[in-house]
């Protein structure tokens, strides 16, 4: 029934057609080599992968509990035996530096899965649906977007509990609506090209139409928020826990901080106690950083070609 | 090519679109873009609904497949398909005649491609979610498809922003037949490609359109390219059908003034001296009460601006014009009112 082909001159048609899907899931994984590749992408992962497994390391890398006091002599300066000198308490600020990037990594990394997962269950059928169902996920958004966050988070920690769970939570509520907007006003443009309004006529329903033809092409855009999400969070419960909002018993940069401030460590000179928790917040999220610029980069659709 | 079928009429025709008129709301008023308009379609024959832009033909188009914007609405007449009227279909059933039955090519339609999916991707899963078949099949047949438009199946390869303008416009088309569907509208399939391409790209779909035997509405301004693809024409002006019936009977002797000047209109190589018609076309909301074209017609009378004429038969065609209005008809319009 189909017999034509158009041109005589036209070169004979290749009729090499089974590539196709092996050729896309090769070009996945050549996305993926040209980020870890990128100086950026490189720093950024492996940074964040250093962060993931100094917890476990930790007990080779030093012989101290995080929490026990008395392991050295109170404020003592860096030395052979205290490689970042010791707390007030005599804690050995080394070994609580090699265990507190877990809970920032923990915290970043949940809260931006969970408020990923938010923005694409309600930022796309907020752009998606026009009338009242769009404007009752709109106005839903917004109201999330005006609550306070210090307060919330005051009134949170004294009837819930200040654990590292109920601060997961707390920020994902707070940082969805933030990329939930961004990805509305995104996905209200893509629902009037011309695609959407062909797969429409080609009998896609609602679902299949937000999820299977808009969402990919909202990718970049939903990816690089989860992870400025990420940086966020691991901001944002550092300074909880500075706050003296944190759970007290759970070994973090942020707790680390606190405790410094609480005796004066920075006016008395005790700089080996509060420079490492504060670097470690500082570069983890620039890490965090580096891996959205370098995923901005890399998920251009016009710098993919067919491979 | 099908032959005009004036004296083969069918039992029910494939498409009949009967006396639509179809209104948009501008703030809180409607405004009829569409008219009163009717025409018919069998098996396998193709119309063209030409007209100048704003003249309602795109609303047509997606009126059929139920893809009128949210303000618009269907204010009289009926669509019927097979017989059956598109407008008593529930949302799921107007969902599985999409595309099945029923496909199109868009307007700018290089544009209905999905920018993040490969061609090949987009065919396979049209396929796959349609028909329900495997990997491996829907790939044979969109290789055979891609072909059928003249391009290679290492196209299937491509993101829709490697492939030059004249390239997507095949993709489209290889979509749009895909399915073997029964009927194609055609939006303006050939506007932004240069005048080749669009000589190729009509050829294509005169041969496919022969091949599949498809029925088509072909929708377009370009007077220039509806005798080579249809046997039928509907002129539209201000969202009435002005005159219709068979090609060779509209375009050698139009008989409706509008019509008529816009057959002089069009540059060809016998006519040099092209007479542009005087004056704009109306807008939604300057429509005039009587004849849509009265204020530009050289030989419009007064009744002409108070009176919306009705559709009148001159031997094969029907012309919406009081010139053609029998003092019989007269009487019983009269008599009607």
């Amino acid at each position: 029934m189909v017999e034509i082909v158009e041109n005589k001159n036209k070169e004979k048609a290749l009729p090499e057609v089974t590539t196709s899907s092996e050729k896309f899931s090769s070009s996945f994984w050549r996305l993926l080599r040209e980020f870890v590749i990128s100086p950026k992408g490189l720093f950024g992962i492996t940074v964040i992968a250093i962060f993931i497994v100094l917890p476990y390391l930790r007990p080779f890398l030093t012989k101290y509990p995080p929490l026990k006091t008395g392991a050295g002599g109170p404020n003592l300066p860096p030395s052979h035996l205290h490689l970042m000198g010791t707390t007030s308490l005599g804690q050995d600020v080394y070994s609580q530096f090699l265990a507190g990037g877990f809970v920032s990594v923990e915290v970043g990394i949940l809260t931006g899965v969970f408020s990923t997962l938010l923005v694409i269950a309600i930022g796309i059928p907020a752009g998606y649906f026009r009338g009242i169902g769009g404007q009752i996920l709109t106005l839903f958004t917004d109201v999330f977007l005006v609550i306070p966050v210090l307060p919330l988070i005051i009134i949170l920690a004294v009837y819930s509990g200040p654990s590292v769970t109920n601060q997961i939570i707390i920020l994902t509520l707070l940082t969805w609506p933030f990329a939930a907007r961004v990805v509305r006003a995104q996905v209200l443009s893509l629902r009037e090209r011309t695609f959407v309004e062909s797969g429409v006529a080609a009998g896609g329903s609602s679902f299949r139409l937000m999820f299977g033809e808009i969402l990919p092409n909202v990718y970049p855009l939903v990816l690089s928020n989860g992870v400025l999400t990420i940086v966020f969070a691991i901001l944002f419960q550092a300074a909880i826990a500075f706050l003296g909002l944190g759970d007290p018993t759970v070994v973090s940069w942020g707790n680390m901080l606190y405790n410094a401030e609480l005796v004066g460590a920075v006016s008395s000179g005790e700089w080996w106690w509060v420079i490492p928790p504060g670097l470690g917040i500082t570069v983890l999220a620039l890490a965090f950083s580096l891996v959205v610029l370098q995923l901005d980069k890399v998920f251009n659709i016009r710098s993919r070609t067919a491979w | 090519m099908v032959a005009l079928q004036g004296n083969r009429k069918l039992a029910t025709p494939l498409l009949s679109v009967q006396n639509l008129s179809i209104a948009y709301r501008i703030r809180e008023k409607y405004y009829e873009a569409v008219r009163d308009v009717s025409f018919d379609l069998d098996e396998g024959e193709s119309v063209a609904l030409v007209g100048e832009s704003g003249s309602g033909k795109s609303t047509i188009g997606l009126s059929i497949l139920g893809l009128l914007p949210k303000n618009a609405r269907i204010t009289s007449g009926r669509i019927l398909f097979g017989g059956k009227s598109l407008g008593d279909l529930s949302r799921e059933e107007m969902r599985t005649l999409r595309w099945k039955q029923i496909s199109m090519i868009f307007q700018g339609s290089m544009n209905s491609l999905d920018p993040i999916f490969k061609v090949g991707d987009q065919m396979v899963e049209l396929l796959r979610f349609h028909k329900g078949m495997s990997k491996q099949e829907a790939k044979t047949i969109s290789a055979e498809f891609i072909q059928s438009v003249g391009l290679k199946p290492s196209a299937l390869d491509l993101y829709p922003h490697e492939l030059s303008g004249g390239m997507k416009q095949r993709v489209v088309i290889a979509l749009a037949l895909l399915l073997n569907s029964n009927l194609l509208i055609a939006d303006e399939p050939t506007t932004a490609l240069d005048v080749t391409t669009q000589a190729e790209i009509v050829a294509l779909m005169l041969r496919l359109k022969a091949s599949h035997n498809m029925s088509m509405i072909f929708i377009t301004h370009d007077l220039s390219l509806v005798p080579n693809l249809c046997s039928k024409v509907v002129v539209l002006y201000g969202g009435a059908s002005m005159e219709r019936g068979p090609i060779s009977e509209v375009f050698s002797k139009p008989m409706n003034p509008y019509t008529k000047a816009l057959i002089n209109s069009v540059l060809t190589l016998e006519r040099k001296d092209t007479m542009p018609i005087p004056g704009d076309p109306p807008t939604l909301r300057s429509m005039p009460n009587g004849c849509p074209f009265s204020p530009r017609c050289a030989s419009a009378f007064l009744e002409c601006e108070s009176v919306f004429p009705e559709e009148y038969n001159v031997s094969n065609a029907k012309v919406r014009c009081l010139l053609y209005r029998t003092k019989k008809q007269e009487q019983q319009e009269l008599e009607r009112a």
